[in-house]
């Protein structure tokens, strides 16, 4: 794995409740909000005025994915 | 336009990386704003674009007044999807397309086949550093 890739987002996301709906900072290095829904996160953004962010659902495992 | 590679852990250990966007989603009919940014991952395996019901919701759509269409994956086990209509936003683009919605997708969303790649050139290079892809607008008369 090329060490360019982002291993802080990597461990953020391992931290990250499995399953669930997670916000990342900007810089995607940490979590910033999580929520059972989409729109529970996206709730969440907007009470801590949080403005950049991307929002990700996490899976039941991290599992590799062939789609 | 160029984007890295998104890195994922695996339960191996290790990581993994995928070909993803920041992408959003606002309701056609609607004419509401987009909604926040979500990571889709790019997939010219699948047929259509398809997005999590979460999502969906979030923007006012009745999920299940869709028109039902199914879709299988790697386990051909068949999935029922609701087509609606949406604006698709990824950077820099606007598209109207026809996307599926289920709450069976192990993630946000998928940009697939129609919707997606029918607009973009897309130019896949793992090997080069960092690894990214680029998109190359299409514009069909």
């Amino acid at each position: 794995m090329p060490a360019t890739l982002n291993i802080a987002r990597s461990e953020a996301l391992r931290a990250a409740p499995l399953d669930s709906w997670i916000a990342l900072a900007e810089d995607e290095t940490r979590i910033v909000a999580t929520g059972a829904t989409y729109e529970e996160v996206s709730r969440r953004l907007d009470e801590a005025g949080v403005e950049d962010s991307v929002i990700i659902k996490t899976p039941k495992s991290w599992i590799r994915f062939a789609v | 336009m160029r984007f890295a590679y998104k890195n994922y852990p695996t339960n191996r250990g290790g990581d993994d990386w995928w070909a993803a966007l920041p992408t959003q989603l606002a309701n056609s009919a609607k004419h509401s704003p987009p909604c926040r940014k979500f990571e889709a991952l790019i997939d010219s395996g699948a047929a259509i674009c398809i997005f999590h019901s979460s999502i969906g919701e979030s923007i006012g759509l009745r999920i299940d007044r869709g028109e039902e269409d199914e879709t299988t994956g790697v386990s051909g086990q068949a999935t029922k999807i609701y087509l609606h209509n949406v604006s698709l936003y990824v950077p820099g683009h606007i598209l109207k397309i026809k996307a599926g919605f289920t709450d069976q997708l192990p993630l946000a969303g998928i940009l697939g086949r129609a919707g997606f790649f029918e607009h973009f050139k897309v130019t896949f290079d793992p090997s080069s550093n960092p690894p990214g892809f680029e998109l190359e607008r299409i514009h069909r008369a």
